[in-house]
């Protein structure tokens, strides 16, 4: 969907940006994204207060909070696929490599 | 800096959910629903070692290393799938809330005080195992995850995917089929990247 979106919107980016914050992924604000994603996900209080703050003081009040409900409802959707063993389709399955991070065997043996 | 301002649907959506968490389920009652979400909080307490709570727990903290033999563990200890979905359902709305208001800066909400509602049962004849470890109506894929369970499923896909992200449908406005959509100053770039990045952490390559 990252990769439709930025098409329709006429951007270019870069997949690798996703897995590694040194690289610039073209998505204005990734980095105070990435950071206040990783917080929130991981529920480190003082990385979340920075985090929210760099973000505010970037993107806005509201498109935080914004990120924030994504980055929540997220959570939901990945414990919805990872909890009845639904991997990635086929035609996505590279996807790893292009972020940096190789596909888990299990994905990987089903196709195989 | 004191919590992030949250809109007004964002909070009526907390309510809602709280309602239904604190009410009877398909599977089960009131308060058996608020034990589960107090177990995926990872709340100590007295007589809980269930295997919905076991669930409660994995579900929560490490859904990346969920396997098919440890959901057969927990149906050989008397979990149907049925009642996993239900817990599923629970468990990974209440942590797109949590999450949500962790960010924004909000303290834990309490877990509601549950009702005495018991179950309410209710078998879907056309859900089949198609794709996933569970029933499914049609292929197992987001939308139909919790479909053996209509009362998650709305929760879920009608509601919180909604509020929180973009509803699941085509057309214009706040959906997914509007690639070119902003909400509250996020593009749709944006809101790809946030849940890439979301499920990257997660390790959920879907």
């Amino acid at each position: 969907m990252l990769r439709a979106s930025a098409e329709a919107n006429d951007e270019t980016i870069d997949m690798s940006g996703i897995g590694s914050v040194s690289i610039d992924s073209g998505v204005p604000g990734d980095r105070v994204l990435t950071a206040l994603t990783d917080a929130a996900i991981l529920r480190d209080p003082d990385e979340m207060e920075t985090a929210r703050a760099r973000s505010i003081e970037e993107l806005g009040e509201a498109t935080t909070m914004r990120a924030l409900a994504v980055a929540g409802n997220f959570e939901m959707m990945n414990r919805l696929l990872d909890a009845i063993g639904v991997g990635p389709p086929q035609r996505i399955i590279g996807i790893g490599d292009e972020i940096g991070v190789p596909l888990p065997e299990r994905f990987r043996s089903q196709f195989s | 800096m004191g919590e992030v301002a949250v809109p007004a649907e964002i909070d009526e959506l907390i309510e809602r959910q709280w309602t239904r968490l604190r009410r009877g389920g398909t599977w089960f009652s009131a308060g058996e629903r608020t034990l589960i979400a107090a177990s995926a909080r990872g709340i100590p307490l007295p007589d809980i070692d269930t295997p919905a709570a076991t669930a409660a727990q994995m579900i929560h903290d490490e859904p990346a290393h969920i396997t098919r033999d440890w959901l057969a563990e927990l149906e050989a200890n008397g979990l149907t799938l049925a009642e996993y979905v239900e817990v599923l359902g629970i468990v990974s709305q209440l942590r797109a809330i949590d999450t949500f208001e962790f960010g924004v800066g909000r303290p834990t909400r309490p877990l509601p005080e549950p009702t005495a509602e018991g179950p309410s049962p209710a078998v879907v004849t056309d859900a089949t195992i198609n794709g996933g470890w569970v029933p499914t109506v049609g292929p197992a894929f987001p939308p139909s995850v919790l479909s053996s369970v209509p009362a998650e499923n709305e929760a879920a896909m009608e509601d919180i995917h909604g509020v929180l992200y973009l509803a699941p449908t085509a057309g214009e406005g706040y959906t997914m089929g509007n690639m070119t959509v902003v909400r509250d100053g996020l593009s749709r770039t944006q809101m790809e990247f946030v849940a890439a990045r979301t499920s990257l952490v997660n390790e959920c390559f879907f």
